[in-house]
């Protein structure tokens, strides 16, 4: 990683502390399932923000391989006889397969066509899954869904119930693609995918294949979404078309713009406050949930409105500023 | 008449109702795009507030408006929160890329969804008319004269726009801009004025689509959803910013769903229309009517 | 300074929140009820007629049981299983309820299951019909869930023979929802034992506007009788296009299609319900004098889930918790839970008492439209079936 600071290492190391030993400060099920919802939304909006953020290619269709991740491990692995591990790789094999396969098609379209294109694309997956009856149960899911069961060399397994088990199993997938999201932002891949976000044309003369990199982003987040899927249909136990909502479109945008887009910080924060006022606005402040969705638009608004850059901007100024007039590149943006 | 006749009929005539519902919807948003390149994802949300616009007007206590007059109303009240919209919420960032002023209508359509709901519940509301009752028999096939409005009306509006674009001074400045942007500004036309009065325009149109199909089905908060991702689908086919070609494609959706849906599916149907719609964007990523620009 | 104005704005949202958690008092150990629904999205409407009836029948109650105040506490499930784990777990741990009311939705029933299970707190459905969460209650393993209405494989079995009476061809209607789904897989094979032909078989996603198409199949067919199952929602926008289509069939209403809302969603054209025969576990007119309460209190008329949420929380829970408190000393999760087991009351609604599998069996009910209003005119003794496995 270039210009990997000591206080960049710093903040690593106590990253993962601070998700290592989070839980064991939360004393109910409720507030270590609100973790890993948050968990769930980072990893979510990362993958996402892989392409939109990076490569800019904003595809509205991105909870697809999430849902159809979930229905590979709850239709597939039982008949494969796959325990944890080999199931969430199944998802992820999987989607990235999807996603690059279908990438094919779509980035043949750009610009809004894309977006509306791949908006379709998200359209149909749920309608096939609402309607697929024989296959999916429709609306009434398909149902048990098995806990996850890690096997240790064939000798002995691990069963997982518990939130705060799951919290763990869930970890490994959000380094992972913490790890993906900054190797392919911070390398040559990174200038690359800059290069084709900033101008297409201008990258293809620089000798950069714009289609290769939007691909390689693209499968890059489907299959870490897939394997977020995956997670997901054995956590909840059951899979339903809503896991491939049009609302969790809407999520992303809020999450990715509100946070700051292309940028690791803005995008944990983005899914920090998403998922975290909720749980305030409810159990604090006893919001009902209408007035609660009014508050997620207005806050919307007003950070495109005064904020185009998302809150990032105001803590990249912050730090900019106390680091004095010569801004070095922050290595943990 | 043989039966499979009269039924093949009653399809055809189904389509054309259906694909008036969508070219409706759809004139709207394909003229905000196509002027202001602004993808409205809450232009089925200004739909809804037409909605209850005249659920509220017809059931205003001791006043009986003549329908006519009700439309009308309902698309000056559009039009006028359409330019709220504008003003409030997309002039200020209209130099951002269309991607930031596509999530901020998302916003809007977030705030205006759950306005409603908390100021009208969830409980449909009916806004039936005198029409919506009133049934024409013509050879066994039966349908409302709400319906046949909806399908006049259609037709006037697309006409009326033709008119309006090509003849009045507004009009043919918004062709301009749609055009060529940067021109306009060259030779001084004012380009954000042109935009905010297309979006009241645009407004306008989703309130008259709101005033004549409600009385059809019923209002909800949510009434907008779908409606919006099938005129999207059909501004995209068109090729984006014709508003001609958003139109017919309108009519071709309602038409592959009235005889998928009639003969083979009607769960299924919505998978073919948008089946179709993404597999035409990849042999004509232009749209069908479009012609081929740059990026 | 916009950056500032934004910062004051979240200062005073966040102020406003913390202040108005000031305001949760301690009381004298009230009694929680937590009332599981979805409160948004496209099926808000369930939740929110949950909610009137919950309201309604804490009123009815003085608002206490015994001297213990009842708070209703509400979490949206939004009907889909990832928020219904959120919400579940709001009720059980944050909010600490003694006692669940839920209904609708099986995926957010299903998905709360074992939440309810090892968080060992009574749960009670109202108004889920779904056959297949059956099973796995009483002795299926979570001790903790009741359901009082019957479900729909227990409806099927008592309705589907009357349908056969006057039916050769039969088109099934439902909303693409766990409710339409789940009813249609239950009556079904029913219908195919009988000997009844099935002409069409359509299922609506929900908000669907236009229905003409399939409707025009539907007449092509010539059924002698629908079977539709729909809410009164959508439900009154299918029957309003049925009539300007023209379908000459008789139409058999599993759902909500005669109820006081229905009527109030088609008072423009009251032809519209007329002579609709609706099978449920709810009609109005069993009990006038609660419609008439009902509609003088919210200025809204009853309906299926408004009744039965008013009737379990009225009756079943509240008598559960009177009985603990009487009974045992107190209300507890564990005394509530013991006492629901041992429900025998009798309601408007029929003798509430559950079997092995917490399953209640009140009446099937019999109604009707006729000039424009609901007729109820019978009911039905409903028996335990065969689930399979």
């Amino acid at each position: 990683m270039r210009g990997t600071s000591r206080t960049s290492i710093a903040f690593w190391i106590g990253f993962v502390i601070l998700t290592l030993v989070l839980p064991q400060f939360l004393r109910t099920g409720y507030l270590i399932n609100a973790l890993i919802v948050t968990v769930t939304w980072i990893i979510f909006a990362l993958s996402f923000d892989l392409s939109a953020g990076h490569v800019g290619t904003v595809s509205l269709g991105h909870p697809v391989f999430f849902g159809l991740g979930a229905y590979v491990t709850a239709l597939a692995a039982p008949a494969l006889g796959l325990d944890y591990v080999g199931s969430v790789l199944l998802s992820m094999l999987a989607m990235g397969v999807l996603a690059y396969v279908s990438g094919i098609a779509f980035f043949r379209i750009a610009e809004v066509t894309f977006a509306i294109g791949t908006l379709g694309a998200l359209i149909i997956a749920q309608l096939l899954a609402n309607n697929a009856f024989e296959i999916t149960g429709g609306p009434m899911c398909t149902q048990g869904v098995s806990r996850p069961v890690i096997n240790l060399f064939g000798l002995t397994s691990i069963s997982v119930t518990e939130p705060i088990e799951y919290y763990y199993l869930l970890l490994p997938l959000l380094f992972l693609t913490i790890l993906v999201y900054r190797r392919l932002a911070h390398s040559r891949i990174g200038r690359a995918f800059a290069a084709v976000r900033q101008d297409e044309v201008r990258a293809l003369a620089m000798g950069i294949n714009p289609m290769r990199y939007k691909l390689l982003a693209f499968a890059a987040g489907g299959a870490l979404i897939g394997a977020l899927g995956s997670f997901q249909a054995q956590y909840i136990t059951l899979v339903c078309p809503s896991e491939l909502a049009l609302s969790y479109t809407l999520n992303l945008l809020i999450i990715v713009f509100v946070g700051g887009s292309g940028s690791f910080r803005g995008v944990l924060l983005g899914a920090i406050i998403f998922t975290v006022l909720p749980r305030i606005l409810e159990t604090v402040g006893n919001v009902p949930p209408a007035y609660q969705q009014l508050i997620y638009g207005v806050i919307l608004l007003l950070v495109i409105r005064f904020l185009p850059d998302g809150l990032d901007s105001v803590i990249e100024r912050v730090l900019a500023r106390r680091r004095g007039v010569s801004r070095e590149v922050s290595d943990a943006a | 008449m043989p039966i499979e006749v009269a039924i093949f009929i009653e399809h055809i005539i189904n389509g054309l109702t259906l694909g008036a519902f969508y070219a409706l919807v759809t004139l709207g948003l394909s003229l905000i795009f196509g002027v202001a390149r602004l993808v409205n994802f809450a232009h089925g949300d200004i739909f809804m507030v037409g909605g209850y616009t005249l659920f509220l007007l017809l059931n205003l206590s001791g006043v009986d408006l003549p329908y006519p007059l009700i439309i009308l109303i309902v698309v000056v009240i559009t039009a006028i929160v359409g330019l709220l919209v504008e003003r409030v919420v997309i002039h200020p960032i209209l130099n951002q890329s269309w991607r930031v002023q596509a999530v901020a209508t998302l916003g809007i359509s977030i705030v205006l969804q759950n306005l409603a709901l908390i100021l009208f519940t969830s409980d449909p509301k009916q806004t039936p008319t005198p029409y919506s009752r009133q049934i024409i028999e013509v050879m066994d096939i039966r349908i409302s004269v709400q319906r046949l409005i909806v399908l006049v009306v259609v037709i006037v509006a697309f006409v009326g726009l033709q008119w309006f674009v090509k003849r009045t001074q507004l009009g043919k400045a918004m062709r301009a801009v749609s055009q060529n942007r940067e021109m306009c500004q060259i030779v001084g036309i004012d380009v954000q004025r042109i935009a905010m009065l297309t979006f009241a325009i645009s407004a306008g149109l989703a309130g008259l689509a709101a005033a004549l199909m409600a009385p059809l089905f019923s209002v909800t908060p949510t009434m907008g959803l779908l409606i919006t991702l099938k005129a999207l689908a059909a501004v995209i086919l068109g090729g984006l910013g014709q508003v001609n070609g958003a139109f017919y494609a309108a009519f071709l959706l309602g038409m592959i769903e009235a005889l998928f849906g009639g003969y083979v599916s009607y769960q299924f149907r919505d998978v073919v229309s948008f089946g179709i719609f993404v597999l035409i964007l990849f042999v004509r990523p232009q749209g069908l009517f479009g012609r081929k620009v740059g990026l | 300074m916009n950056r500032l104005k934004f910062v004051l704005f979240v200062s005073v949202v966040l102020l406003v929140v913390s202040g108005s958690a000031l305001y949760a008092q301690d009381d004298a150990t009230p009694i929680k009820i937590g009332l599981y629904a979805p409160m948004t999205g496209p099926v808000a409407f369930l939740g929110e007629g949950f909610q009137y009836g919950a309201t309604i029948a804490i009123e009815d109650l003085g608002g206490e049981i015994e001297g213990h105040p009842l708070e209703l506490v509400v979490a949206d499930n939004k009907c889909n299983p990832t928020d219904a784990v959120t919400a579940i777990r709001q009720l059980i741990e944050v909010d600490e309820v003694d006692v669940i009311l839920g209904g609708g939705c099986s995926s957010a029933t299903v998905a709360a299951q074992d939440v309810i299970k090892e968080g060992e707190t009574p749960a009670v459905s109202a108004t889920s019909t779904n056959p297949s969460i059956y099973n796995g209650m009483g002795v299926g393993g979570n001790i903790w869930q009741f359901r009082v209405n019957p479900d729909d494989l227990i409806m099927a079995s008592a309705f589907a023979s009357m349908i056969a009476e006057d039916t050769q061809r039969i088109s099934l209607v439902a909303e693409n929802t766990d409710f339409g789904r789940g009813a249609i897989t239950a009556y079904k094979p029913i219908f195919e034992e009988l000997g009844l032909e099935i002409v069409t078989e359509d299922y609506f996603d929900l908000g669907t506007a236009d229905y003409r198409p399939a409707l025009t199949r539907i007449r092509a067919s010539q059924p002698d009788s629908l079977l539709v199952v729909m809410t009164e929602r959508d439900g009154s926008t299918f029957m309003r296009q049925l009539r300007e289509v023209g379908v000459d069939a008789k139409i058999y209403s599993r759902g909500s299609l005669t109820s006081p809302l229905f009527l109030e969603y088609t008072e423009d054209d009251p032809t519209i319900g007329e002579g609709i025969i609706e099978f449920s576990f709810w009609a109005a007119g069993l009990d006038p004098e609660f419609d008439a309460h009902f509609l003088e209190r919210f200025d809204t008329p009853n309906s299926p889930h408004r009744g039965m949420s008013y009737y379990v929380t009225r009756y079943v829970i509240g008598e559960a918790i009177r009985n603990a408190i009487l009974n045992e000393g107190e209300a507890t999760r564990q005394t509530i839970r013991d006492e629901l087991e041992a429900t025998s009351i009798e309601t408007p609604i029929g003798l509430i008492e559950f079997d092995d599998h917490n399953q209640a069996y009140p009446f099937g009910t019999l109604q009707t439209i006729e000039d424009g209003k609901t007729v109820f005119f019978d009911t039905v003794e409903l028996v335990p079936v065969d689930h399979g496995e």
